[in-house]
């Protein structure tokens, strides 16, 4: 199956050029290689059945009719050796201690704009910066709760960050899930390597949840709160809390009275004192935010701002992932840490910024340009795929509003085997690691390897054409 | 001036409602212009009342009541003593133009809400004398003599929410957005501009703007620091203004904002009186909150046969949600 | 449920649920009560208009009205008022079992309420079983699929009868694959108010038919009529057991309404209703006081209960059958409305 399998010159997770594996990929090499293609067909489809039977699923919709569809599942595992991983979570120990650090400090004492290391009217003009948190002390000091950081390698293999996801990052209920359907599926090949486990995210998140409670230490109320069954990751809303074993909510099922929040039960009112929740800071409390929020609670701000009740992740970190600050988290690190950052950006020009401006116009055919403005409607420039009057049009977009847009060059993403039509050809991959802030900063090991699974395709989302693959991350030797 | 002022609020509902969460902000803050002596709060029916004071600095009272009711009173009184001296036109000795380079005035630079960058504001900025070099006190007072010539008070045309956009074209509208106007119109000057939502008391003089609650602004001068300015009653702040809270504009600071639930129509009445003092009364607390005696309503009555067909009729089907609801749901960002 | 936490080796760092049973939602006891309520609602539908069907064979060319007045009949088992559109051909013999089946303008089709139940069953999966989830979705993409129509069109009966088998299919998953807790007692009591009322509505509806139809018909014919209440109740061989062949309207009517001992009946239904209710107030020991007296709905199905005891033939004739079975559809219809109030609202 790996006949005709071509590396294309770019970076390969498995091969380091054609017919040569990698060391720690010879085990997966040698097994596949002998498989055949029916039994790996036999394999796919067991995977297919597994995850249709748990009903994972995620669902687009249109025009208000949903379509659950399962999120395609690879069934050659991604594999990462233990030294890259232990550069990994070191680097994203600091890139998440920083970014912690970052929120705190932009909502009370801004030395960060003070001292302009950020431009000050970044952070004023996103709106993702939430003022009514200014002053608010959040439980332990923490923010940034639940983090997923997307990275990718480039053709040298260097593993650079493409975004911080510290809102409401989704996807990891695939990675618990992939894990589970890849030892049903190749148990042999799975023993045959040691495989850091993940199972214990649920506990250790259910963990970090709990120590937020400051109060009511020994049995603290957890809640999950979703938007309901009809948003797109409602299954892994349920999916942890049943991991968890806490209750699964709707913002109609709280209430706050006296500034503290409660559940509505059969047997009366429950205190509430940790509220994971999955909806968006606009929709959190009408009474605050959108008055026209139907998922949100009315006064949950005022009891969160009492400290009578802990949410995760805090509001207003949204900042945190704004692509317009993305650049500036090495300087960040710099900043708060004196450390020099272990995991680099991808190199970004700024166009508010007039050298990177005039860079950026004269390489539009080079360069990924997005809009940083989440208002939409400015959208993306893939400059190399562009045509010249669509560049030309974009280029004014530019000039008229200049602080709007950011430019990468374009990565060229590792790939990976992936099963394409019966045959394995190289696909284009990233990987989300699933980061807990809570006592201590724990990276689970490994995360989600999101594929392209179009040929030629950069894009990995779930709704774009997207697939996964369980990670490996391999214990010390 | 020493005075005392009664802000009151009665909201009633055309049926029960529950659950009724709201904000006020309607305790005068301290600032370098006003003393505030004493501060009274009642609400009814019965809610614990907390304080906090949000990241403006306004000081907010929240409160809850969830039991069914028809019907919530709040009455605020405030004794405060507002500063016979206040700055004048002629203490503004900056020039135009300024560019404030501190980034804290960044909110009062910006645009945003009913304050909003379009081409009609930018005709009526036009209008006024702005070489460089011209002196910011003539410009206040050509932005007063300009709003208070060309636009019209009259109630009824605008709502809380009428962008300054509407206001240009048929000129018409009451303080606040007179008030968003001018701030508007500072902006674009690049002139820090902030809404400050008070009680003006009329006194001898005629006023507009008293027996209710009153909207000015403020611009910051580099001389002089932040300036009251009245475009309504075209005058600047003395001492019959009391400020209570101080915003981007006005959705910063509504003197009550709340939810409830239920489908009943809600009214709602304000009253305000002033009243000059001679003396600080004695034995005057700072801050107190007290309860007005509003009654709850019954829990809903038991079933009365009377009304069966139709509760046959509702338990045939369960309460479906709305489609509202589920499109909430659906748009709801996952990072994914 | 996933079994993924037991994979992990250490079971040290696993998490140990808390002891004492966790509250319940009230969201959750609601959509519990209505996934009891539209499962039986939709059995109810299937087997009434599959009896029916088979009704209209048996009876032939013998009563030509009686074959609109049975469709109409049909039409009125959940909306009382309802009446066929007027038509001069034979039609409804389409146009009933289509609405009632498919048609998801329908409020009440089967379509309808398999859709209403999964709905329900989707936001409290945590609370039902694995099997009692997938088999209600095997159900409802069964009735959903593009060719259902043509399956349908082609063998009603099978149709019916496939719905039949799987709503009973669901209750014994509930009873066996659940643990009986307030989750359970929910269903529980939505179940078997739906079922009494229902029942009420099948042996209002019927009677009325016969009653007009009585004096045209012949003996055969009106037994077989008779007969076909006693399957729309799932009562035949039961009843027979007892009463052999001999199919007096008020001996089937007070079988239906009385017989203690057999599940289908209004009595027994209206016993475990009361059991349900019972149970879930000792489970959810509400702590707020409940002035419109929730525990309302144990006492009001219980005085029900005890009507029907000591109830016989007699009361029957004394106030009319429809009456008296009025009566007792707005006694359930009392306790629905006070287990609303006192755990759904809050």
């Amino acid at each position: 199956m790996f006949d005709g399998y071509k590396t294309n010159g770019i970076f390969d997770e498995m091969f380091v050029e054609t017919d040569k594996p990698r060391p720690h990929y010879m085990p997966v090499y040698d097994r596949l290689r002998n498989l055949g293609h029916e039994a790996f067909e036999r394999r796919r489809r067991m995977a297919d059945i597994s995850f249709r039977n748990q009903g994972i699923t995620f669902t687009v919709y249109s025009d208000s009719a949903g379509v659950e569809k399962i999120f395609p599942f690879d069934c050659i595992p991604r594999i990462i050796p233990s030294d890259e991983w232990a550069m990994l979570e070191k680097g994203l120990i600091q890139r998440l201690t920083a970014l912690n650090l970052f929120c705190q400090d932009i909502y009370h004492d801004q030395r960060i704009l003070k001292e302009n290391v950020v431009p000050p009217d970044l952070i004023y003009n996103a709106k993702s910066f939430r003022r009514e948190m200014i002053g608010l002390a959040v439980p332990r000091g923490i923010y940034t709760h639940i983090c997923g950081t997307d990275l990718v390698r480039d053709n040298k293999g260097n593993y650079l960050v493409l975004e911080d996801n510290c809102r409401t990052p989704s996807g990891v209920s695939y990675v618990l899930e992939n894990r589970a359907v890849m030892k049903r599926v190749f148990p042999s090949l799975f023993n045959s390597y040691r495989v850091r486990s993940i199972e214990d995210y649920p506990y250790n998140l259910l963990h970090c949840l709990k120590y937020l409670a400051l109060e009511h230490g020994d049995e603290p109320n957890v809640v999950i709160l979703t938007p309901g069954s009809f948003n797109s990751a409602y299954f892994e809303h349920s999916f942890l809390a049943r991991q968890m074993g806490v209750e699964l909510v709707e913002g109609r099922d709280l209430l706050v009275d006296g500034n503290i929040v409660y559940m509505r039960t059969t047997s009366g009112l429950r205190r509430v004192d940790v509220i994971y929740r999955r909806v968006d800071d606009d929709f959190l409390d009408p009474l605050c935010f959108r008055p026209d929020s139907m998922l949100g609670v009315p006064g949950l701000m005022n009891a969160y701002r009492a400290g009578n009740v802990a949410l995760v992740n805090a509001v207003g970190t949204g900042v945190c992932d704004d692509k317009a600050i993305y650049p500036f988290v090495p300087d960040m690190i710099r900043f708060y840490l004196k450390e020099e950052p272990i995991l680099n950006n991808v190199p970004t020009y700024i166009c508010a910024k007039n050298d990177d401006m005039k860079y950026v116009l004269d390489n539009l055919d080079k360069l990924v340009v997005k809009a940083t403005n989440e208002a939409g409607g400015y959208g993306m420039l893939m400059g190399h795929q562009a045509t010249a009057a669509m560049r030309a049009e974009f280029a004014e977009k530019i000039k008229v509003n200049p602080r709007n847009f950011i430019a990468q060059p374009v990565v060229e993403l590792s790939q990976h085997p992936s099963l394409c039509d019966g045959d394995f050809e190289g696909r284009r991959i990233d990987l989300r690691p699933y980061i807990l802030y809570g006592e201590k900063i724990i990276v689970m090991p490994g995360g989600l390897t999101r594929v392209a699974l179009r040929r030629g395709s950069l894009v990995v989302n779930s709704s774009q054409g997207g697939g996964s693959k369980d990670t490996w991350v391999l214990e010390e030797e | 001036m020493l005075l005392k002022l009664t802000h009151e609020t009665t909201l009633k509902y055309s049926d029960a409602i529950t659950e009724t969460l709201m904000e006020l902000r309607m305790a005068p803050r301290q600032a370098s212009s006003q003393m505030r002596v004493s501060f009274n709060l009642a609400v009814g029916p019965p809610a614990g009342v907390w304080t906090y004071f949000d990241w403006l600095g306004n000081q907010v009272h929240a409160f809850s009541i969830i039991p069914p009711h028809s019907e919530v009173r709040i009455v605020a009184k405030t004794i405060v003593e507002t500063q016979s001296e206040q700055p004048n036109l002629a203490s503004i000795t900056d020039e135009y133009p300024v560019n404030p380079q501190d980034y804290t005035f960044s909110d009062y630079l910006q645009f945003g809400g009913p304050v909003v960058d379009c081409p009609k504001l930018h005709e009526l900025v036009a209008e006024l004398e702005t070489s460089r070099g011209t002196p910011m006190a003539l410009l206040v007072m050509q932005m007063l003599h300009l709003i208070h010539s060309q636009f019209t008070y009259e109630k009824g045309v605008t709502t809380a929410s009428t962008p300054i956009s509407d206001v240009l074209e048929h000129r018409r509208g009451v303080c606040q957005d007179f008030t968003h106007l001018m701030i508007g119109m500072a902006r674009v000057l690049k002139i820090p501009a902030r809404y400050v939502s008070g009680i003006v008391h009329a006194g001898n003089a005629s006023l507009r703007g008293a027996a209710q609650t009153h909207a000015w602004c403020e611009l910051y001068f580099p001389s002089v620091g932040w300036l009251g300015l009245d475009p309504t009653n075209k005058t600047l702040v003395n001492d019959h203004f009391v400020i209570t809270a101080i915003g981007r504009d006005y959705r910063d600071v509504p003197p009550n904002r709340g939810v409830y639930k239920g489908k009943a129509k809600e009214s709602i009445q304000v009253a305000v009186t002033t009243e000059e003092l001679r003396q600080v009364p004695q034995h005057l607390p700072g801050e107190r909150i007290e309860t007005l005696r509003i009654g709850l309503l019954q829990e809903a009555a038991p079933i009365v046969s009377g009304r069966i067909a139709q509760l046959e009729e509702q338990q045939q089907q369960q309460q479906q949600e709305g489609g509202q609801l589920h499109q909430q749901q659906q748009q709801q960002q996952q990072q994914q | 449920m996933t079994d993924l936490m037991i994979s992990s080796p250490d079971t040290s760092r696993l998490h140990k649920p808390a002891r004492r049973a966790r509250p319940m939602l009230a969201r959750a006891a609601d959509a519990l009560y209505w996934l009891g309520r539209y499962v039986e609602r939709s059995e109810h539908v299937a087997r009434t208009l599959l009896i029916n069907t088979e009704l209209l064979t048996d009876v032939g060319d013998m009563a030509p009205d009686l074959r609109r007045q049975l469709w109409q009949a049909l039409l009125q088992l959940i909306d009382l008022d309802a009446t066929l559109p007027p038509s001069d051909t034979d039609d409804h013999a389409s146009y009933v079992p289509h609405r009632l089946t498919l048609d998801d303008t329908n409020p009440t089709s089967i379509l309808s309420c398999i859709t209403r139940a999964r709905d329900n069953a989707r936001t409290i999966r945590e609370s039902i079983s694995r099997e009692m989830w997938e088999n209600l979705n095997t159900l409802y993409w069964q009735i959903r699929a593009d060719d259902a129509k043509a399956r349908f069109d082609e063998a009603p009966t099978e149709f019916s009868r496939a719905v039949i088998n799987g709503t009973m299919l669901f209750q014994g998953l509930t009873d066996q694959t659940m643990p009986h807790a307030q989750a359970w007692q929910f269903i529980q009591l939505g179940k078997h108010l739906e079922r009494v009322d229902i029942t009420c509505r099948i042996l209002e509806t019927r009677y009325r038919l016969l009653r007009s139809a009585e004096a045209a018909l012949e003996a055969p014919l009106r037994n077989i009529l008779w007969m076909s209440v006693l399957r729309m109740c799932c009562s035949i061989e039961a009843y027979r057991r007892v009463y052999l062949a001999d199919f007096e309207p008020l001996r089937v009517v007070s079988f239906v309404l009385f017989e203690p001992a057999f599940p289908r009946s209004i009595r027994f239904g209206v016993q475990q209703a009361q059991n349900a209710a019972g149970a879930i107030k000792s489970l959810a020991n509400p702590t707020r006081s409940l002035s419109g007296d929730g525990g309302g709905a144990d006492r009001i199905l219980g005085r029900l209960n005890a009507e029907l005891e000591f109830a016989d033939e007699a009361a029957i004739l004394h106030q009319g059958l429809p009456v008296f079975l009025q009566s007792i559809r707005h006694k359930t219809a009392q306790a629905a409305a006070s287990i609303q109030h006192a755990y759904f609202l809050t």
